[in-house]
């Protein structure tokens, strides 16, 4: 299985050589993307200067576009499986193997860590926290799934799930709106338990002011791919 | 009903529409696609302006009071279709244009990594 590890990176100049390090040594089998999305600082520079394998954006498309970014270059490449992982340190790359494992058995198209089944680590703010239940309550009723971290950057993606993320990834809310597109189109999904860190450097995309507004706007998009379906296909 | 003043205003206003609409296109700011239907909105518009009878029948019809309401009404209609029609257009162009930055993003990664080994052979 050749596994391929999709970093985004905007402004994570102070993650990102840690990040690097600590998963090519815990994964030294697999093989990375850094999208950098146009940062503003020196992010790309460091990446350079490194030797890391890196994609450098020419304008900032947000995560959604970065992301799709590490699919389409997945797809060219013929991995067999993709993973999502967080350039900031969030994520803790001894997972992976575990994230891996239901794709591999064939279980599972889109396979999501979630910091909820076991409850351990880092489990963000309680008002984070009603809002991802939130979400996982829209997903439930829409897509008949059953998310406990729907925002979740942290997961694998099968060969085929990564053929149709190439061709229409969710651009605005990408992470809970490509769970119920993907499972609208048919594909499986599962969550299996990690821990995550906090942030070790840098800000967070979502500032918590607008997590609020963010939740409702991603509640009404899961309802619009209910109402209008997967029609990009 | 219309005052001949009103009519008066509309006519040149309509002339003036028009005629942007040919300078805009010959200086080749507007597309042939979109230049189109504005040239059409500008035509029609200028008919309604120059026989009112037309402006009052479809009045009569609808059963508005005022010619003035039915211009207001049909002009905020077809106004929204415009937007609605310009949102898509920019929706496609923002899905070219992410498509575009990936592919130049894979090439740039492919041109250095390239240059990279031709500088090894040296």
């Amino acid at each position: 299985m050749k596994v391929l590890v999709i970093i985004p990176a905007y402004n994570e100049a102070e993650n990102i050589v840690n990040t690097v390090n600590e998963l090519t040594s815990e994964c030294p089998d697999v093989d990375y993307i850094i999208v950098n999305d146009c940062s503003q600082d020196n992010t790309k520079q460091i990446c350079e200067s490194h030797g890391f394998n890196y994609i450098s954006l020419p304008i900032n498309l947000g995560i959604g576009g970065g992301i799709q970014t590490g699919y389409k270059y997945a797809v060219e490449y013929g991995y067999d499986v993709a993973i999502q992982f967080d350039g900031d340190g969030q994520h803790n790359a001894k997972y992976i193997s575990s994230l891996v494992e239901p794709i591999e058995k064939g279980e599972a198209s889109l396979v999501i860590g979630s910091r909820f089944i076991d409850k351990e680590g880092f489990q963000t703010s309680f008002m984070r926290r009603m809002g991802i239940g939130l979400l996982g309550f829209a997903l439930r009723i829409c897509g008949g799934v059953k998310i406990t971290d729907a925002t979740s950057g942290f997961r694998a993606v099968s060969k085929d799930l990564i053929e149709f993320f190439a061709k229409n990834y969710a651009q605005d809310y990408p992470e809970p709106e490509s769970i119920i597109a993907a499972r609208l189109s048919g594909f499986s999904i599962k969550e299996v338990p990690v821990v995550m860190n906090e942030r070790t450097a840098g800000v967070s995309s979502i500032n918590p002011l607008k997590s609020v507004y963010y939740m409702i706007k991603v509640t009404l998009a899961i309802l619009m791919y209910r109402i209008v379906g997967n029609r990009r296909r | 009903m219309m005052s001949e003043l009103f009519r008066v205003l509309l006519i040149v206003g309509v002339l003036a529409f028009i005629l942007i609409i040919i300078l805009l296109m010959k200086r080749g700011h507007l597309g042939l696609k979109y230049s189109l239907i504005w040239f059409i909105t500008g035509i029609v518009l200028l008919f309604c302006s120059l026989f009112p009878g037309i402006l009052k029948y479809v009045t009569h019809l609808i059963g508005i009071k005022s010619e003035v309401n039915t211009v207001f009404f049909v002009g905020v209609l077809f106004l929204l279709l415009i937007i609605l029609f310009l949102t898509t257009v920019v929706s496609g162009l923002n899905d070219s244009i992410r498509s575009l930055t990936q592919d130049i993003g894979m090439l740039e990664k492919r041109i250095r990594e390239l240059e990279g080994k031709n500088e090894s052979q040296k």
